[in-house]
């Protein structure tokens, strides 16, 4: 009796659509929260630091550059809290949609 | 030598939160706005009566300082310069056009200062979606006339705040709120002119809160000549043998301090000898008509039931033209003696402080 059941089952999957998505040819829509790599606007941050105090992962570093003190994010630290978005009074760093991350080198990991 | 030199140019004076207490609270000029509190991203400040307390480590990001109206930081022309009005004046700043209008809503003006201009504009927005909610002054529940800062969220909560309490209150606190608690995105701001430079600073000013700039998508701006710490304004009524508790309605028109029980009037004096009673930041305030709001309301210069609407920007006029169009409010054009009157007001308080 259950070999006939068996049977039915796998003929029915066997022409069913896959459940799964053909991932890099196509991609899954992102939730409006999701928190992907940071987009920095560096018109509007005015370098006061509070997004690399409150950073549980030590992720950012306020770097100067031509005079201009700003945050760099690093990819490899980050654990995608975004206490930094939270935090920051003047609204620089937004979520970013971006998600595929991977790299060669950790410099490409550095989010400037 | 050198490299000392090199080092002091490059030495940047951060303005903390100690230097606001430095430069606006201990000179006596802080309005108790509460744009300090909202600010502040790290939850540092709270608001007392007497002004912001420090009740956390401060992180020294700046944004209470650039953001306070009374800040030496708080440029005139940056604020001017965010409006793009037609008409420039020295005295009742840049605007658009000044008109007298009224509510057609039954039920705002039972309960309405004035015209009820500011609570109609408030449910023609909340009902068009175009805010969120509104920042608003509504009445304690435990002391009798004293205004608690509100997130009006429903039309019920605006016809809560509806009617002027002549008190100041740390309205912009609820900002707070409103952004991270109920999460809103676009809220309206109604406040006298010390907030309503708060929540233009805000919106314009590079290293203040610009998060919260972002988020307000309206300022209604209310006409004032001063306001009255709460605690004395009760003395004052005791003083004259009237419980505070049993006040229907404050109203200051013509000159004189108005105060009804019901519907008649036990008091009638005026403002002059309540002088001493006023808040005394508002002796260095020049601004009657809130120079940098998108709509200023207020009672001078249109007769009785009618307030005075000075549009002064685009979102101003989208906000008070949609009202009218849809048959909110209905507008008349203001008297010329209106507008002199109302120039000669707002002249007096520019040149006496
Ligand atoms: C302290 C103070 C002094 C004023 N002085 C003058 C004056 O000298 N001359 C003049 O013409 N007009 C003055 N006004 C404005 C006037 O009283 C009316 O608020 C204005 O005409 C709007 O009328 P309305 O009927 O449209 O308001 P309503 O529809 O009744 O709405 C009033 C709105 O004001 C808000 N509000 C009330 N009290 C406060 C407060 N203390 N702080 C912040 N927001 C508040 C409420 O949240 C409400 O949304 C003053 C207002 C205040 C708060």
């Amino acid at each position: 009796m259950r070999l006939p059941s068996l049977i039915r089952e796998v003929w029915a999957n066997l022409l069913k659509k896959p459940a799964t998505v053909k991932y890099p040819f196509e991609k899954l829509p992102l939730s409006k929260t999701y928190r992907g790599k940071h987009e920095l606007m560096r018109d509007r941050c005015v370098g006061c630091g509070l997004c690399a105090k409150i950073c549980p992962a030590f992720a950012i570093t306020m770097r100067s550059v031509y005079g201009k003190v700003s945050p760099e994010v690093d990819l490899a630290k980050c654990i995608f809290c975004y206490q930094c978005e939270d935090v920051c009074p003047r609204g620089a760093i937004k979520r970013g949609k971006e998600y595929e991350l991977a790299s060669w080198s950790r410099n490409e990991m550095i989010v400037r | 030598m050198e490299a000392l030199r090199k080092a002091e140019e490059n030495f940047v004076v951060l303005k903390a939160f100690n230097d606001l207490v430095l430069d606006v609270v201990s000179k006596d000029l802080c309005t108790k706005c509460g744009m300090c509190v909202s600010s502040c991203q790290v939850h540092a400040i709270s608001m007392t009566d007497e002004g912001p307390k420090s009740v956390g480590p401060c992180r020294q990001c700046e944004a209470c300082y650039y953001g306070c109206p009374r800040s030496p930081a708080t440029s005139e022309e940056l604020l001017k310069a965010s409006l793009s009005s037609e008409k420039k004046d020295d005295i009742l700043g840049s605007y658009n056009k000044i008109v007298s209008a009224r509510t057609v809503l039954s039920e705002v003006k039972s309960v309405a200062q004035d015209g009820g201009v500011v609570t109609t504009l408030l449910i023609y927005a909340l009902e068009e979606g175009l805010i969120d909610g509104g920042i608003v002054a509504s009445k304690s529940t435990i002391e009798a006339w004293k205004p608690v800062p509100k997130v009006a969220l429903s039309i019920n909560d605006v016809l809560e705040a509806a009617g002027t309490k002549y008190s100041n209150c740390p309205s912009l606190v609820a900002l707070k709120d409103a952004l991270y608690g109920y999460d809103l995105s676009k809220v309206c701001v109604v406040g006298v002119p010390c907030q309503v430079t708060a929540a233009r600073n805000v919106k314009v000013q590079p290293k203040a809160a610009r998060k919260i700039g972002d988020k307000i998508a309206f300022i209604i701006g209310l006409f004032c000549m001063e306001s009255f710490p709460h605690v004395k304004l009760a003395q004052f009524l005791t003083s004259n043998g009237i419980d505070i508790a049993k006040v229907s309605k404050f109203d200051i028109k013509e000159g004189k301090f108005r105060v009804y029980m019901g519907d008649a009037e036990v008091l009638s004096v005026p403002i002059r000898n309540l002088k001493d009673y006023a808040n005394r930041f508002c002796e260095t305030c020049r601004d009657l008509t809130s120079w940098y709001a998108d709509v200023s309301v207020g009672a001078i210069g249109s007769g009785r039931d009618w307030s005075t609407v000075i549009v002064r920007s685009d979102e101003g006029a989208k906000l008070f033209d949609g009202a009218v169009q849809n048959g909110y409010l209905e507008v008349k054009d203001i008297e010329s003696d209106g507008i002199e009157s109302l120039r000669k007001i707002a002249k007096r308080k520019a040149s006496k402080n």
